[in-house]
């Protein structure tokens, strides 16, 4: 009996897994789940969207660069490797080796911050941001959408070296402009004047006619009205071809002012324009190569029937800081931010760890004891890696 | 209680090859999906498909990292009592929201005749 009972093997509760390591994978699944609730939404809320009258954003729209996530995701891949092979240094007890491949480690998750940050800088200079997207231009919205871009042209037109015009051509332009204002001075003194006289022949008809002829007095006076009506508008529009003219000739001698010339008759268009009509101006409605065809790429939240634009604004520059309507733009930024800069922080969770094991190294006290710490280190490091291996796709892909 | 593991779990597992050999296998992955990318871009692959193969590749390789670079190909009859029912757990979440917003009517979108 005693015999059989020693011969036994002994009988662990448990299971057969260091606590550390249990430990460590039951937060990662927690934190695959976290992960899941983020990344579903936003698959589920991408797939919920209508996508013929209001399609998802385009990369285009949101400045979205598809290489920066492709560089993000080799710098991940190569850290996994890194802190892999740590693990497999540390393990033959060659503490050096693998001090190095931490530092590696950590330094590749520094450049993957980087990119991220340089990343977050475009999207914030371009005012891509949950609830600064303008969307439906419906309202007051479309108010200070037409605001927003009157301040955009507005710094185009006054920084022209900010945006590629050489010295020749901004004087070229200033003198243009000193044309344009005399001519529009020409303008209001003549209307000034058609007006002048207009109320002097009202008056003269009102003292003539009052007695003698006064049912014939509206008509008479209505009659100035009409007239000097069409001396003003005729004055106008002849003062609008010769600037627009002159405008083109400026284009014409010095190309690298074009941004800004047609900026800046955007600029004089702009009072008599709605916002979802400045919205097409943007982004122009047909196709830049084929006329005939629409622009497949202005999908605006309301089509603005029958308003045609040749060369929208963006299309003759596309490098201008012009805003235009981004339907889901905001649902996009939000799913964006969120999912990133979660990532982010995980990530900067990781380098914390790193640099912990970097201290422990530099002061002397990294051994080959610590291997189980460098494995679970690297368990976390994976799972952040596999959490942008899916993200990278969903976001910057298709 | 977990006891120590020291014979089994840690002297198994990958050769330094085999991690090269993934790491290869997972840059070449990142490759194909951003060049599937670019034929979708280009109008040589439908949107639908593109996405297929793209997420494909993506749990290709989320599989590798997992397998080799986690050991959990070495490891998985000691922790696939925790690992099985968090992947039931997402899948459903997604499959479980489906009906009310992906399959839900638009009241926005009109019939694509109507749109022509």
């Amino acid at each position: 009996m005693a015999h059989a009972v020693l011969d036994e093997p002994k009988l662990h509760m448990g299971l057969p897994l260091p606590h550390g390591k249990l430990a460590l994978w039951l937060f990662l699944v927690t934190e695959i789940m976290f992960f899941t609730g983020l990344i579903g939404t936003y698959i589920i809320l991408r797939n919920g969207t209508p996508s013929t009258l209001y399609p998802w954003p385009r990369p285009h729209d949101v400045h979205l660069a598809e290489w920066a996530g492709a560089v993000n995701t080799f710098v991940l891949i190569c850290s996994s490797l890194s802190v892999v092979l740590c693990h497999f240094a540390l393990a033959k007890g060659q503490v050096k080796r693998a001090t190095q491949y931490m530092a590696i480690t950590l330094a590749l998750g520094c450049v993957f911050l980087g990119i991220k940050a340089y990343e977050y800088y475009g999207k914030i200079s371009h005012d891509i941001l949950p609830g600064r997207i303008f969307e439906r231009l419906d309202g007051d919205n479309g108010r200070r959408y037409v605001f927003h871009v009157e301040k955009q042209l507005k710094h185009i037109v006054d920084e022209p070296e900010h945006h590629g015009a050489t010295a020749d051509a901004k004087k070229a332009w200033d003198s243009f402009k000193d044309e344009a204002g005399k001519k529009n001075k020409e303008v209001a003194d003549f209307t000034a004047a058609a007006e002048k006289k207009r109320t002097e022949a009202v008056d003269k008809i009102k003292k003539e006619m009052e007695k003698a002829a006064p049912s014939k007095l509206a008509e008479a006076v209505n009659a100035e009205f009409v007239k000097t009506e069409k001396e003003v508008t005729a004055k106008k529009a002849e003062a609008a071809e010769v600037i627009e003219k002159q405008r083109k000739a400026v284009i014409e001698k010095n190309g690298s002012i074009a941004a800004v010339a047609d900026s800046w008759a955007l600029l004089q268009k702009l009072p008599s324009l709605t916002p979802k009509q400045l919205n097409l101006e943007v982004m122009g409605t047909q196709d830049i190569d084929d006329p005939a065809k629409p622009n497949e790429h202005v999908k605006p939240c309301d089509e603005v029937k029958g308003y045609k634009v040749d060369k929208g604004l963006l299309q003759k520059h596309p490098d201008l800081h012009v805003s235009y309507a981004i339907s889901f733009g905001n649902l996009w930024a939000s799913c964006y931010f969120a999912m990133t800069g979660f990532h982010a922080i995980h990530v900067l969770g990781g380098l914390v760890v790193f640099v912990i094991i970097l201290i422990m190294a530099a002061r002397g006290t990294f051994q080959p004891r610590h291997e189980a710490l460098v494995e679970y280190t690297g368990l976390y490091w994976h799972f952040v890696d596999i959490v942008w291996i899916f993200l990278f796709p969903l976001l910057y892909l298709v | 209680m977990a006891t120590e593991d020291v014979a089994a779990g840690d002297s198994h597992g990958p050769t330094l090859q085999a991690y090269f050999i993934v790491f290869g296998a997972l840059c070449v992955f990142t490759l194909v999906s951003f060049v599937v990318n670019a034929m979708v871009n280009a109008d040589h692959f439908s949107a639908h498909a593109g996405m297929a193969i793209i997420m494909a590749v993506a749990v290709c390789k989320a599989t590798l990292v997992i397998m080799f670079f986690m050991h959990l190909k070495y490891e998985w009859m000691k922790l696939y009592f925790l690992i099985v029912p968090v992947v039931v757990l997402c899948v459903m979440m997604m499959i479980v929201l489906m009906p009310d917003i992906v399959v839900a009517w638009h009241p926005d979108e009109p019939a694509a005749s109507a749109q022509k």
